[in-house]
This record gives structure tokens, sequence and C-alpha cells, in this order.
């Protein structure tokens, strides 16, 4: 009853120190509105500040994702077969691809509305944040977070655009590579597409 | 410097002009406004208003026809001379040209009361009151096809500027591709060839040549709605579109039936029609029978150079007054026009009877084929909906794995095409679900109920 009672008492503290912090929403929202004050910054406006501003988009991003969560889920049965060397270098290169990509379907966005539909929280450590962006022509593109709570703060480990779970699609496909080729493969191809967007970047 | 009351006199003034000159400048409509505008304005309503009016008119005639009809004349001209002495002692009877030396004046005036017609009064008028009402179902049956023209031009707008949408959105992908392309090609990136910039380019002229018909069908759209709808020529017309989108919808086709049975200007026109016709019958049978009338027929006469002979067995036309109240009967007798008149009146009758049979087997085969075209086309929506929603998914998920490094340019390609694919069928399905609903509608008799009032 003792145990019951502490257990019950660590959890109640658990959750709501979730919650006191800031809730799943408050933290996307923050990010987006963020996300939204660095495309409107005349600072950031431009071609010739457009690597500054992807920058600056790429930091704010970073504060929410956790992609080191996202490439081991991406990985999925894979992921214990690397080697730590291996993991740092996949997870930086997961990252570099993931950032680069949300980033620039970010600046395509400007004046859109995004609305928060939902926002689900199950036992205070997983949520889902569900967002529209409605377009000028009143289009809607639902893009939901998925976030777990590490403790300290919500991160955002999926991302699902409509109705595609970013995560387990790369999972399916990352799998077909190393299963048909190998796990050299997948990275070789990845890095080929970093080094495009290197390229590119000049 | 000007008084309160001449200040407001000056800007009433400005205000009514200005209404009145920019009032028909610009009119902004959505589907509500133009099918009401459509039922009231169109040209084609006013030769179905006009046959309502003679009907109108006939039934103004069987009206009167129960109240008295006065016939008036007037007649002036020469007088030949004529005087007592000529016919005393001797009768003399031969006057001469030669003494017309005179005028007269004569008003003749009769006064026919029908008393008892056999019900020809009464059927002429029952057949111009079912007439007004054939003639406001044909009225309504027109209005019913303007109502379904009008939404199929309402819709066919919305899906034309979805499908701009559509393009739009594809010319924009396919310029930043472009752009992007080429700049991958000045940089020398491996994965950029100017295979992928031409089929990128060929795609974008397709793109443009699709908008260009687009804007087209557009403008020829909102002109025909002008014309539906009776808005000038010069007057711009806006039209408000929602876009098209999925409509949960449940029709019992039972009801809809029952509801045609009443509702249906067709069904309105064959029970008026069968009412107007059997007056017709009563109306030949009618002739069968005398006509009873109460008459009263009067003439004042007087001539400038005759005497007056207040003599019963004389007569003088031009110089006599006369006043007499009778009792009539007026019957025509013949050897079978109006027994052949009778049949061909009960031959209209029987035809009528024959449209309702047609109707009253025809209307259900005509609900029943809305309603499976409904179920048809909301299944197909349905059906595009899913596929629509896949192959977003599939654009998703193929511009993912390009983005990370693990996905082929061909299935973006083909994720493209299926997306533009799925959402133009998807369009056309939801277009289809919306005729299908107005076809059922009208076939139930339902739309001017719903649409209009």
């Amino acid at each position: 009853m003792k145990k019951l009672a502490i257990f019950l008492i660590i959890t109640f503290f658990t959750v709501s120190f979730a919650f006191a912090v800031v809730s799943p929403k408050e933290q996307i929202k923050k990010t987006v509105d963020n996300v939204i004050s660095i495309l409107k910054d005349p600072k950031y406006k431009g071609q010739k500040k457009a690597q500054q501003r992807r920058a600056a988009l790429r930091a704010e991003i970073s504060k929410v994702f956790d992609f080191e969560e996202m490439a081991k889920r991406s990985l999925g049965v894979y992921w214990k077969d690397r080697t730590p060397q291996e993991r740092k270098e996949f997870v930086e290169l997961y990252k570099d691809l993931l950032e680069r990509s949300y980033s620039g379907k970010i600046e395509s966005y400007t004046d859109e509305e995004v609305i928060y539909t939902d926002e689900k929280i199950e036992n205070g450590k997983f949520a889902e944040v569900k967002t529209k962006i409605i377009t000028k022509e009143r289009k809607e593109i639902p893009i939901n977070y998925r976030l777990y709570f590490n403790g300290n703060e919500w991160k955002v480990y999926d991302v699902v655009i409509e109705g595609v779970s970013l995560v387990s699609n790369y999972r399916s496909q990352f799998n077909k590579i190393i299963r048909t080729y190998s796990y050299q493969e997948l990275v070789k191809r990845m890095k080929t597409k970093q080094l495009e967007e290197l390229m590119r970047e000049k | 410097m000007y008084s309160g009351k001449f200040r407001f006199l000056i800007i009433t003034f400005i205000v009514l002009f200005s209404t009145v000159c920019f009032a028909e400048d610009r009119v902004v409509l959505d589907l509500k406004g133009c099918v009401e505008r459509a039922v009231k304005f169109h040209p084609e309503l006013g030769e179905y208003k006009q046959d309502i009016e003679i009907y109108k008119a006939k039934l103004l005639q069987a009206q009167s026809a129960s109240f008295p009809q006065i016939e008036l004349m007037a007649l002036g001209g020469p007088s030949p001379k004529a005087e007592k002495d000529a016919i005393s002692p001797d009768i003399k009877t031969d006057v001469k040209s030669t003494t017309i030396n005179g005028v007269f004046g004569m008003i003749t005036m009769q006064v026919l009361q029908p008393i008892y017609t056999f019900g020809k009064i009464s059927g002429y008028r029952t057949a111009a009151e079912g007439g007004i009402k054939v003639s406001e179902a044909e009225l309504e049956k027109k209005r019913s096809e303007i109502i379904l023209k009008t939404k199929e031009l309402y819709w066919s707008l919305s899906m034309i500027r979805d499908l701009r949408n559509l393009a739009k959105e594809i010319k924009d992908e396919l310029e930043k591709a472009i752009k992007r392309t080429e700049e991958d090609l000045k940089k020398d990136i491996p994965s950029a060839d100017e295979l992928t910039l031409y089929k990128l380019k060929t795609y974008l002229g397709e793109v443009k040549r699709n908008l260009n018909e687009i804007d087209k069908n557009e403008s020829i759209i909102i002109e025909a709605l002008k014309f539906m709808t009776g808005v000038p020529q010069n007057t711009k017309l806006e039209i408000i579109t929602e876009p098209l989108k999925y409509e949960e919808v449940v029709f019992n086709p039972d009801e809809l039936i029952s509801k045609a049975f009443q509702l249906r200007p067709e069904m309105i026109q064959i029970r008026e029609g069968l009412k107007a016709r059997q007056a017709l019958i009563d109306v030949e049978k009618s002739n069968l029978y005398p006509q009873l009338f109460f008459l009263v027929k009067g003439s004042l006469a007087g001539a400038t150079n005759r005497d007056r002979i207040h003599n019963p067995y004389i007569y003088d036309p031009l110089n006599d007054s006369m006043l007499a109240a009778v009792l009539g009967m007026k019957l025509n007798i013949d050897f079978g026009i109006t027994k052949g008149k009778i049949r061909e009146a009960e031959i209209e009758y029987q035809k009528v009877l024959e449209k309702k049979k047609l109707a009253e087997s025809g209307i259900p085969v005509q609900i029943m084929k809305a309603y499976y075209e409904l179920l048809e086309a909301t299944k197909s929506a349905r059906d595009m909906d899913e596929a629509y929603q896949n192959a977003k998914k599939w654009l998703v998920t193929a511009d993912a794995n390009i983005d990370m490094g693990v996905g082929e340019t061909k299935d973006l390609a083909d994720a493209v095409l299926a997306y533009a694919t799925t959402r133009v069928n998807y369009l056309k399905a939801l277009y289809n679900q919306k005729m299908a609903i107005a076809n059922l509608l009208q076939a139930s008799g339902l739309d001017r109920e719903r649409e209009v009032k």
C-alpha cells in the first residue's frame, strides 16, 4: 500500500511537472511562431540572406526536434547493429538532410495560416499535436507532430504530413535499401544528397 | 453657408444619384443568388408569363359572361320627307329621293342577361382557371429547367476554379523545379541533367495551355450565367463559388416519388388539365340545351322632316320609339356537329388521362434513375477521395525520400502525375455528385421548393 502511494505520488508529480513546464501544443506553437517571425524578419529577407535565414531556421527547428531519436526510429532494427561511430555519422547525416528539407519547405510557406486543431497526451510521456496549414486557396495541409517528454521538455520524434509518418516512411525506405544493397549503400546515397545540397549552397 | 435642410437635400440627392448610376455596375452572386435571379429574370420566362396572362384574360371573359351584355347603337343620316297628309286619306308610299331635305338620328339598345346556360358559363370559367394553373405549372417547369442549368453552370465554374488552383500549384512547383535544375546545371551537380530540364519545360508548357483553356472556359461560363440571371451585358458579374466538397446526402426514393406526384409541375398540369378538359366537355354538352335569357330591347329615332304618327299599325323606323322586356331562349339544332364537338372534347380529356398514366409510370422510373446515379456518383466521389488522399501520401513520401537522398526522381514524377490525375478525377466526381443531387431534386419536384422558396 505504501509502495503504491509512493508510486502514485511520483507519477502525479512527474505528470504535473510535464504539464507545468510547457504543454506540447505550446511547445510547437512557440517554435512555429519563432519560425514565422524569422521568415518575416527583414534582416533575413532576400536571396542574399538565404544562408543566414536557413541557419536561423535550422537553429530554431533543432530546439524542438530530437533528430537522434528520429534517426534511431527511422533505422529501426538496424540501429542496434551500428557501431557508436556509425550511429554518430548517421544521426548527423540524417539531421542535416531533414533540417534542410524542413527549413526549405517552411520557406515556401509565408502568408499561410497555421491552426492548432487538437492535442493528445498519453501518460504524460507521449503527445500528438495536430495542426493544419491553410493556404491562400483555402487548401488544408494537415501536419501532426508526435512528441515525447524527455524529463525536461517536449521533443518532436516524428512528423505526420497528410497522414504520412516521416519516421515510418524512412524506416521502410531505409530497410528496403539495406536489405537490397547494404547499410553502406544507404549512407552513400545520403552523403551524395548532402554533397549536392552543399554544392547548391555555394 | 447652407441651411441644415438644404444640406440634407443635397446629400440625399447625391446618394440617390450615385445609387442610380452605379447600381448595375457590378453584381455579386453566390449559388442561391444565381438561382433566385435566374428564376426571376431569365429571358425565356417572359413568354411563359404571357401565356398565364392569356388565360387570365380568358377567365375575365368567362367571369363577365354571367353579367348583362349591353349593345348600344347610334345612327344618323339623311331623311326623306314624310308628312301625315301623305297617308290621309290615301296611303302614299312612294316617297321620292328628291324629297330628302332633313336628317334623322336613331339609338338602339339591347340588354341581354343570361339566366340559365346549362353549365356553359361556369364551364368556361373552370376551363380558364385550369388554363391559368396549367400555364403557371408550365412556367414552373421552365423554372425547374433553369435551376438545373444554373446549377450546372455554377458547379462547372466551381470545378474550373478548383482546376485552376491545381494547375497553378503544379505550375509553381514546375517553375521552382526548372529554376533549381538550371542552377544545378550551372553548378554541375551530378543528379542534374538537361533531359530533366526539357521534360519539366515541356510539362510547364502543357500546364500553361491548360490554364489558358481554364481562363477561356471561365469567361464563357460567366457570360452564360449573365444570360441566365438576366444581368445586362455591360454589367460586371462576380460569382462567388464555394470549393467542391463531398456531400453526405440521404434520400428515401419512395418519399421522393410521393413528393413528385404532389410537386412536379407535370403532375399539376395533368390535375388541372383534367379539370379544364372536363369543363370544356360540359361546355360542349350545354349546347344540346337551350340558353335561357332575359332581354330588354329599345330604340329611339327622330327625323327633322317627318311627322310622328301615333298609330300602332304604322311604324316609321326613322321617327319612332320602342321599349320591350322579354324572356328568351336560344337553341342551335344541328345533326351531329355538337355531338362531334362533345366527342372531340372527350378525346382531348382522354389524351390528358393517357399523359397521367405515362407520368405515373414514368416519374418513378425517372426518380429511380436519378437516385441510382446519385448513389453511383456518391460512391465514386468517396472512392476518388480515398484515391486522392493516397496520391497525396504518395507525393509526400516520394518528396521526403528525394529530400533524404533515398528516392528516385521517377517516383516523384509518377507521384505528381498520379496526384494531378486523381485530383482532376476527384473534382469531376464531386461535380458529378453535385449534379446528381440537382437532377434528383428536379426529378422529385423539390428543386424549386428547396432553392427558391
